[in-house]
């Protein structure tokens, strides 16, 4: 049933997104030509350039809409299918509480790798129309070359763990920010009947200070600390360090993700009534 | 009496010609064809290697430039900046054949006093720690030549080194003659004329798999290092809070978020995954389970720590 649940779910947020995901693009398309047109050596009148700054930075707000947009979709989507009308036969579906939540975090991961994977997309796009001499040059290739190679030696073996490290990161970065977003939209469902958005909204701002403030205080408080001890780990033991303190740090993230995912099944399980 | 009236006005006419060809000349910028020289304001600043100096540039130079027949054919675009003192001239002579020329020039003014700086060790030396403003350490050269010894970059953690210099009475001539390393054990002076450090500007000692370099002992010296670096490394609340104090709240807190929550998670959320079933008994799982390796994970950590500390 789970597989059901997200061709439905993959299919609803698909509709609108690939028509942002092709505008993205074109917009990149334009913007390559208007950075083109800005380095170029012909003298072109003022005002030539003022419309091409002004295009050049009304696509490159376009293109960041693009992955607001995405996560707006995600929310609405996850929104209307459980605390709207859709809800009522959602949740008479003989599918578990668990997979239709799994349905929905699996498909807003899906989204949000697409997008970025969209967004690099798009500035390479920009770059290579707006720098193709310099990017395609010979000195500028073997000194990527280089820096890659440079980097490859510095970290070897470590690379590979690294890269696992920073995907498994992202992914529950990705979940974290959902589950967030999902818990403070479910709270504002069961304790408020109308005007569920506009909580939803104030519930996120104050639980997000709430964090914020906390994430403050601990990079005054703790980072001192952190410093100091690292500082005095040698040279060449500092990939074993940075691979444990990212290990720690994606188990940190767990278990943070997992309290938000608890939360939010106890809520849609236990708390949630549609009346 | 006219002529005498006639007498003062050509004087005077005789006064202002001489003022303008005076003040003329003195406008006028000339470079001498082998680029050795340039001629500003009325001053001649020679070609020399800045690249043991600090100095600030502020000011660029508009003023038009009289280019001989042969520099004119050769060079088609001139770009002068000065110092804040005015000592010191930054030049870049682009030509025609697309090669860009670089320069530096020191004032006549100044030459023999930064020649003087340059070869000999004496004078006041200045660790200059750069934040906050003011935070430095003067001392002599004898004082950072301690212990001579061999650093090897695998096994000391360089944690961060600033430029030592030696600086002219009035302030205008810096020169740098090395940099302190604090390195993961000691302090030490790497002297670049001794260490043959040809572009101190770009000197990081991490680039090197070893250096020679002193080991500081002096007593007073050290002491008066570690507080600038103190000082130097001080967070924003500092001023509120003593140093020891807020590393004790530090340590307190970073033990609390990653070594007391997650072992009353782990205890907790075990507890409940023994008394819960299915979906809630797998959530659980997941949580105690990565409380648990939240806590290994840093408990090697710590015993790295507190293994190389």
């Amino acid at each position: 049933m789970l597989g059901k649940l997200l061709k439905y779910d993959l299919k609803s947020i698909f509709r609108y997104w690939w028509i942002a995901g092709i505008s993205s693009l074109v917009l990149s398309v334009f913007g390559g030509g208007c950075i083109t047109l800005l380095k170029s050596e012909r003298t072109l009148p003022d005002f030539i350039y003022g419309i091409t700054i002004l295009a050049l930075v009304l696509i490159i707000i376009g293109i960041s809409v693009f992955s607001i947009l995405t996560m707006i979709l995600i929310l609405v989507r996850f929104y209307r299918n459980l605390f709207t009308d859709e809800g009522y036969l959602t949740f008479t579906l003989p599918v578990k509480r668990s997979e239709l939540l799994n349905s929905k975090l699996i498909t807003s991961l899906i989204f949000m790798f697409s997008t970025v994977i969209i967004c690099f997309i798009d500035i390479a796009i920009m770059l290579g129309i707006g720098f193709a001499e310099e990017i395609f040059a010979k000195e500028f290739l073997e000194t990527v070359r280089d820096i890659v190679n440079h980097i490859i030696d510095a970290v070897g073996f470590y690379g590979i763990l690294y890269i696992i490290e920073i995907i498994a990161l992202l992914v529950l970065s990705v979940l974290f920010s959902t589950l967030f977003i999902y818990i403070c939209i479910t709270f504002a469902s069961i304790i408020t009947k109308k005007a569920k958005v506009i909580t939803a909204i104030g519930i996120y701002y104050a639980a997000n200070s709430i964090f914020s403030f906390g994430l403050q205080i601990f990079y005054l408080f703790g980072m001192q600390s952190l410093v100091k001890w690292f500082g005095v780990l040698p040279t060449d033991s500092l990939n074993l360090t940075v691979t444990l303190v990212l290990l720690g740090l994606i188990f940190f993230m767990a278990v943070i993700c997992s309290m938000l995912y608890a939360l939010q099944y106890w809520m849609l399980d236990r708390k949630l009534n549609l009346n | 009496m006219k002529k005498i009236i006639a007498l003062l006005l050509s004087v005077l006419l005789l006064f202002c010609c001489l003022s303008f060809s005076v003040s003329a000349d003195n406008s006028t910028i000339t470079i001498s064809d082998d680029y050795s020289d340039i001629y500003l304001y009325g001053k001649r600043y020679t070609r020399f290697n800045a690249s043991f100096m600090h100095y600030e540039l502020i000011d660029e130079i508009t003023d038009e430039i009289t280019l001989s027949t042969t520099q004119e054919i050769q060079i088609s675009d001139t770009y002068l900046a000065i110092d804040t003192n005015k000592a010191i001239l930054h030049a870049e002579f682009s030509h025609y054949d697309g090669s860009t020329l670089t320069a530096d020039y020191l004032s006549e003014d100044y030459i023999e006093i930064y020649n003087d700086i340059m070869t000999s060790d004496k004078g006041t030396y200045v660790i200059d720690f750069m934040f906050p403003d003011g935070n430095t350490v003067k001392t002599e050269k004898v004082k950072l030549k301690g212990e001579y010894t061999t650093v090897f970059t695998n096994n000391v953690y360089i944690k961060d080194w600033h430029d030592v210099t030696s600086t002219s009475p009035d302030g205008v001539i810096e020169v740098i003659k090395g940099a302190l390393i604090i390195g993961s054990d000691a302090y030490y002076y790497v002297d670049f004329e001794e260490a043959k450090i040809s572009n101190p500007l770009k000197f990081s000692p991490e680039e090197y798999a070893s250096f020679t370099a002193y080991k500081i002992t002096d007593a007073m010296l050290l002491e008066e290092i570690e507080d600038a670096e103190d000082e130097y490394y001080d967070n924003d609340i500092g001023f509120l809070l003593d140093d020891d104090f807020t590393e004790s709240i530090s340590t307190v807190f970073i033990i609390l978020v990653f070594a007391v929550l997650p072992f009353i998670s782990l205890i907790v959320f075990f507890i409940l995954s023994l008394r819960s079933k299915k979906t809630y008994k797998k959530i659980f799982s997941i949580i105690w389970i990565s409380s648990a390796s939240e806590l290994i994970i840093f408990t090697i950590l710590a015993l790295l720590v507190k293994f190389y500390s």
